[in-house]
């Protein structure tokens, strides 16, 4: 650490246009010119970038040098007598743009980068007002990066940023240069049109108009432009974006580069799924159901009725006959006010959130070990990571934010990548797959996830890597783990996970080996059977490597949506009250009471499936949807139909009428992120406050403030001046969130509650984690193994109506593997059926070793049909109900056009 | 006419020499890289080739011990060493002469090289066109490998350097070093910015030196008679033998190996020949595609780095281009230019685009659509391309067109005023025809 500080400390002074500057040794002279606030202008330069010192448009003097320099990659030296507008440096400057603007079309008034275009300002700050240029421009044929992106190369400045970032930040290398010298162009580099992930961010680093969306285009002109600072909604990366509008429409997303937690790197749903907002079909107006149809009312009239009827409900049967759902998309204010609204003015113990889908599950493994389901790493973290576990996520589609700087730190930075999951490396293909990356690929069947983790933990405790102070201080936890995972044999776990011991204990070298060593895990673990044990095994993995608590560690839970951590914590669920306490905590009960005035219903809730269960039952006579549609999300087997159709009360409350609202009795619209002003709490535990961009369309009214409505109406106000208010509110009840500074900080490993693991509460199933199971038995009848995947497009009902995101290709495909393929004899391209047990879909085949032999693919949120497939199964614990997984026949329905042709 | 003893020609020079490793072993080859590692630390031989003053035949003209002794020590970092056998200067073929002639002495050469810089691995970057070369470098390899040569223990020391072979694909900016690199990390041969240096972060971002195959042909000679006996050829500053290729209107074109320092005039009136009868010297090209033109009046300037820098032009790769009266110097440069045009990679701006311009204005001067202001104009585009390019190509390209403009400026003038080409139907004339980009 000493040999640290002293490189920090080690300073260069340099002169820069005869002022004197420190800087950092290392620090490139452009950076240190921007110091002393000397702008020097360029075009391929950019701080995310490595430099390439290709536009030539940094050039500056540097005394004793025989000739100009580039400041981009020139590092500074101690006494370096610099000048960046000497008469050589503007000769220069101007030359380059002599160059530059040669060939550049007059198409400014056109253009949609016009008035934010470096070439512009350059050109204004340094060149003369004609051309010398007198020979005929140069012009390409027209191509499109497919309908997405559109490609100007008239207008390139041949920079390279473009390819550059799509190399080195999104790892997905789409781009490429084409062609040579004056005839270089920015191209794909296999196909014209992109197959990439459509991340948007070669247009927001083009510093010129070459590359520009085609969603708006032409639409605006950016001075235009209401730019307003929000978090973006579609995932729980936590993504700080600017919403761009004119006249209350959003024409574009950007994010400046190093904001936020996204370093101003946004995914395809950030940058081009915000047309959402704009739809038509947004609901606009109240509707109520009259004579079979719902018609459009007025707020007054929704108002009255549902409270109304919540009330006459609630006289009949108690505040126990209703329950209510909310999504974990919304903001902590509309959370917290929402679980307020149903326990003191419905006085119902039933109120859940979409978390239960997965959060719950880690809540549950990690509550009693580190305190909370936060990462216990933050981001940077990652980025210094030595080593990086990931298990059971795919980030580039989940999380893709997180997958950019586990990239970074595996490729840039050389740390070794564990994957443990289901997928298969698919080099070739333009969306980058973390596999692609590992140092160590541990792929292995579904559901073996943790037959992985468990040669882990064995590799680490047989191998003598056990952190000797952990030894030391908790005994008993480390000698029983030990002896249960001497108790497991190689051979089971080879054959379980599919892996070699070699392979297994490699890896879990990699993992012990590095100082700053980070665990992460998602979807395929936190939403798949068995998940609390596999959490907790995984939690100790890193207690037993010392990887835990040690700086720089950690263990990363990865939420698929915005405010799963909020939600949980803000207590939107039956058995927590605000700030992680359970129901059942009198303490927590009274002082929640103190403060609210007022007793939250005592007794266990029901859960997200548990009240679909009960309003089939017939005891759940009322149902409030917050921005949750079960009907869309869950299968056929989960019989929501059923059971929202017995409900004498159904209010959904959403920003569009999905399949649910087909059955509600009113719907009351509801703004969408952007219309609202709110605070999101992103996996790492960030409380993070975006402002309101735009108006919300028609009568739509922010959650909050219909609760607030139909509270006053019920005769219990809950009024609020605004959201500040309620997040206050919220951090004072919920000390959990105040103590361990969670609501501005990421979590801390709570030191009480990991003593009390360590000491006996390790005990928890702990035989039943550390167990194998039985093997899970290959059906003659189904023979593969079908995963719902998350697609990086279309993740759930907002981005599923986007029809920006729509136009990326190769969705909603069965991705099989080749060996497979061939085995079924089906061509990519060919359509199937896939028949399960609950029934059979229709699908087109993409091949891709992504999907491994004996596994296919599909994405969630493409077809009712495939989805449907799946069994439903619920944890008898956490009540997470599990759909994800099917066994299924493949056969073949018919082959492609090309297919057909080749075998005639 | 002076004669002079062949030292990298001598082998190939020498009748029934068939080039094979046997061939070369009788003329007494490996035996400089035998007494190299019997005898000397890898340090002393970047000393004793330092102290023959050898230096770079690329090009630049680098002292090669210098180079060598940029490689860091630090033993944790692989070292490489490329050849650089991408010749690709026009009107220069020696490197090919000394590939497909005499193989082993440039492996030998690389051998020495690699030893004294620590690199196991040495790749040897083959002008695409070259398929000839490559098969016989490929040949000459799996010999030298076979007898234990190459690969691991060399010579049954415990030095273990392996040689590769990669082939280019036609792009002439891969002989510039870190284009050169990037082509064998398997990228677009794209120059990359310096700093850092190959030296530092050079192929696979590890420790690099990139040598020319007449710089390497010369280390087992140099070994084997020692430096002094080198130091003594040639002139104090450019000392040793240096192979010119001659071409153009003498009569007889060829590869000529001399000792650096000879005057022009011997060159090209003794030993290529002198001019093609009933004719006289125009202009010369002394050193590749990229050297400024020479007029008779250089004929007296001798031939080291120092006097013909002095002279104005360079030394360059010793592709010595030869023309008579009947040459248009517009057309000429035109030509020229439009070989820079082509092979410009189109990475950085100023020559990107300076390229294209420069050619677009010299095809309508060429064609009889030059304008006064041309002239003017295309020594200020020069201006803003030499120097400040990413790598020499920018100096490169200027190079025919300043110096055709200095020393034939008539012509030019003539061809604006006439409206075409005052010498009519000449050799190379073109009819005008669009130009790409």
């Amino acid at each position: 650490m000493t040999t640290q500080t002293a490189v920090a400390t080690n300073k260069v002074t340099l002169t820069i246009n005869g002022q004197a500057v420190t800087v950092e040794k290392g620090t490139l002279l452009i950076e240190a010119a921007k110091q002393a606030g000397v702008d020097v202008p360029h075009f391929c330069y950019h701080p995310k970038l490595k430099p390439d010192a290709n536009c030539r448009m940094c050039l500056v003097e540097i005394e004793k040098a025989p000739k100009l320099q580039t400041s981009c990659n020139m590092p500074v030296a101690e006494g370096m007598v610099v000048h960046t507008d000497s008469p050589k440096v503007a000769e220069a400057r101007a030359g380059v743009l002599e160059f530059i603007l040669a060939n550049h079309p007059l198409d400014c008034p056109i253009c949609d980068k016009g008035g934010e275009c470096h070439l512009q300002d350059e050109a204004h700050a340094y060149t003369p007002n004609y051309s010398r240029f007198q020979e005929p421009k140069r012009f390409f044929e027209k191509e499109y990066f497919g309908p997405l992106i559109d490609k100007e190369m008239t207008r390139c400045v041949q920079c390279l940023r473009c390819v550059r970032y799509c190399d080195e930040i999104v790892d997905s290398r789409a781009l490429g240069s084409r062609d040579r010298g004056s005839l270089l162009q920015i191209g794909g580099l296999v196909n014209r049109e992109l197959d990439c992930e459509f991340c948007g961010g070669c247009i927001q680093i083009c510093p010129v108009g070459a590359l520009t969306s085609r969603v708006a285009m032409y639409d605006y002109r950016p001075w235009q432009l209401k730019k307003i600072e929000t978090i973006c909604p579609h995932c729980a990366d936590g993504c700080r974006l600017k919403v761009e509008s004119r006249d209350n429409v959003a024409l574009r997303i950007t994010s400046d580069a190093g904001r936020g937690r996204n370093a101003g790197d946004l995914c395809a749903k950030g940058y081009f799924g915000f047309d959402v907002i704009n739809r038509d079909d947004r609901l606009k107006k109240p509707l109520v159901r009259k004579a079979r149809t719902l018609v459009e009312t007025s707020w007054f009239e929704a108002t009255a009725l549902v409270a109304e009827r919540f009330a006459a409900i609630k006289a009949q049967h108690g505040g126990g006959a209703i329950g209510g759902i909310i999504s974990a998309h919304a903001s902590n204010e509309d959370l917290y006010l929402f679980q307020k609204f149903m326990r003191l003015v419905m006085g119902s113990p039933h109120v859940d959130s979409t978390a239960r889908y997965g959060h719950h599950n880690t809540i549950a493994a990690l509550r009693d070990v580190v305190g909370h389901g936060r990462m216990t790493a933050s981001y940077e973290d990652i980025d210094q990571a030595q080593a990086i576990v990931v298990i059971g996520a795919d980030l580039t589609e989940t999380n893709p934010i997180v997958g950019y700087r586990v990239k970074h730190a595996a490729r840039n930075r050389g740390a070794a990548l564990v994957t443990v999951g289901r997928y298969g490396a698919n080099h070739g293909s333009f969306v980058s797959n973390l596999v692609n990356r590992a140092t160590h690929a541990l792929t292995t069947a579904p559901g073996q996830e943790r037959a992985v983790v468990l040669g882990l933990i064995k590799a680490v405790v047989e191998s003598g890597r056990v952190e000797p102070a952990l030894a030391a201080a908790s005994p008993a936890y480390v000698r029983r783990l030990s002896a249960l995972a001497g108790r497991l044999a190689w051979a089971d776990l080879e054959a379980r996970a599919g892996l070699s011991r070699a392979a297994i204990e490699a890896a879990a070298a990699a993992y012990t080996g590095a100082e700053r060593a980070v665990i992460l895990f998602g979807r395929d673990v936190v939403r798949s059977s068995g998940a609390v044990d596999t959490i907790r095994l995984i939690a100790d993995l890193a207690i037993l490597a010392g990887k835990l608590t040690t700086p720089g560690c950690g263990v990363n839970p990865l939420c698929d949506e915005a405010n799963e951590q909020g939600a949980v914590e803000l207590g939107v669920a039956p058995e927590y009250l605000p700030g992680l306490i359970p129901v059942s905590d009198d303490a927590g009960r009274r002082r929640l009471a103190a403060a609210w005035k007022d007793e939250a219903p005592s007794g266990a809730g029901w859960t997200l499936m548990e009240m679909l269960d009960q309003a089939r039952a017939g005891r759940l006579k009322a149902l409030y949807l917050v921005g949750e549609d079960p009907l869309g999300d869950l299968p056929a087997s989960a019989k929501v139909r059923e059971a929202l159709g017995n409900l004498e009360l159904l209010v959904c409350q959403d920003a569009f009428r999905g399949p649910s609202a087909e059955l509600a009795h009113v719907c009351l619209p509801a703004a969408s992120f952007a219309e609202k002003e709110g605070s999101w709490t992103n996996h790492e535990g960030r409380v993070q406050k975006g402002k309101q961009a735009l108006d919300a369309v028609g009568e739509a009214e922010t959650d909050a403030a219909i609760f607030s409505e139909i509270a006053r109406a019920m005769g219990y106000p809950l009024d609020y001046a605004d959201p500040r208010e309620i997040l206050a509110e919220a951090v004072r009840v919920a000390p959990a969130l105040a103590t361990k500074g969670a609501s501005v900080h990421p979590g801390t490993v709570d030191p009480a509650t990991l003593a009390g693991y360590l000491s006996s509460g390790f005990e928890r199933d702990v035989e039943r984690r550390f167990a194998l199971g039985p093997a899970a038995k290959a059906s003659a009848e189904h023979p593969y193994r079908l995963t719902l995947i998350r697609s990086l497009f279309r993740s759930g009902a907002l981005t599923g109506r986007s029809a920006a995101l729509a136009k990326a290709p190769h969705q909603g495909t069965l991705l099989v593997h080749p060996d497979d393929a061939a085995a079924l004899g089906v061509a990519g391209g060919a359509t199937v059926r896939l028949r399960s047990a609950q029934g059979s879909a229709e699908v087109m085949v993409r091949i891709s070793p992504k999907a491994r032999p004996g596994q296919v693919l599909f994405p969630e949120h493409y077809a009712e049909a495939v989805r449907d497939l799946a069994p439903i199964d619920v944890d008898p614990a956490t009540k997470v109900p599990i759909f994800r997984e099917a066994s299924v026949a493949i056969e073949t329905v018919s082959q492609p056009m090309s297919r057909v042709r080749e075998m005639s | 006419m002076p004669t002079y003893e062949k030292i990298l020609l001598k082998n190939m020079d020498t009748p029934g020499y068939t080039g094979d490793l046997a061939a070369y072993e009788r003329a007494g080859g490996y035996q400089a890289i035998r007494k190299v590692l019997k005898e000397h630390k890898p340090e002393q031989v970047i000393e004793i080739v330092k102290k023959s003053g050898l230096r770079g035949r690329g090009g630049a003209g680098f002292p090669t011990g210098t180079k060598w002794s940029f490689i860091p020590k630090d033993p944790s970092r692989p070292k490489y060493l490329c050849v650089n056998a991408d010749e690709s200067e026009p009107g220069t073929f020696k490197d090919r002469q000394l590939i497909d002639r005499d193989p082993h002495q440039m492996l030998e050469g690389a051998l020495i090289a690699a030893y004294a810089i620590g690199a196991k691995v040495a790749y040897i970057y083959v002008r695409g066109e070259f398929a000839l070369g490559a098969q016989i470098l490929e040949r000459a390899i799996a010999e030298a490998r076979a007898r234990g040569y190459i690969g691991k223990h060399v010579f049954g020391s415990g030095v273990d350097i392996d040689v590769w072979v990669h082939r280019g694909a036609g792009a002439y900016i891969c002989g510039e070093e870190t284009a050169l690199l990037e082509s064998i990390e398997g990228k677009r041969g794209l120059p990359r910015a310096k700093p850092p240096f190959p030296a530092i972060n050079g192929l696979y971002q590890q420790p690099t030196v990139v040598n020319n195959v007449e710089t390497l042909a010369n280390l087992p000679h140099i070994i084997a008679r020692g430096p002094e006996w080198y130091a003594a050829i040639g002139t104090l500053k450019s000392p040793g033998m240096r192979i010119f290729s001659v071409s153009g209107h003498v009569k007889r074109p060829g590869n000529y190996e001399v000792p650096l320092g000879i005057p022009l005039r011997e060159l090209i009136d003794e030993h290529a020949g002198g001019v093609r009868d009933g004719h006289r010297i125009k202009a010369i090209i002394p050193g590749g595609a990229s050297a400024a033109f020479f007029t008779p009046e250089h004929l007296d300037v001798k031939l080291d780095f120092e006097s013909i820098a002095q002279a104005g032009s360079m030394l360059g790769s010793g592709g010595v281009t030869v023309m008579d009266e009947t040459v248009c110097m517009v057309w000429a440069a035109y030509n020229l230019m439009g070989f820079f045009h082509h092979e410009s990679c189109g990475k950085c701006t100023p020559c990107r685009e300076g390229s294209s311009w420069l050619h677009h204005i010299l095809h309508r001067i060429e064609h009889g659509e030059g304008r006064d202001e041309d002239l003017a104009q295309m020594e200020r585009l020069c201006g803003n391309i030499a120097g400040k390019t990413v790598c020499a190509f920018g100096d490169a390209e200027v190079a025919p067109v300043l110096s055709t403009l200095k020393h034939f400026r008539h012509e030019y003038e003539a061809h604006i005023r006439e409206r075409q080409c005052p010498m009519g139907e000449h050799v190379g004339a073109t009819h005008a025809s669009p130009l790409p980009g």
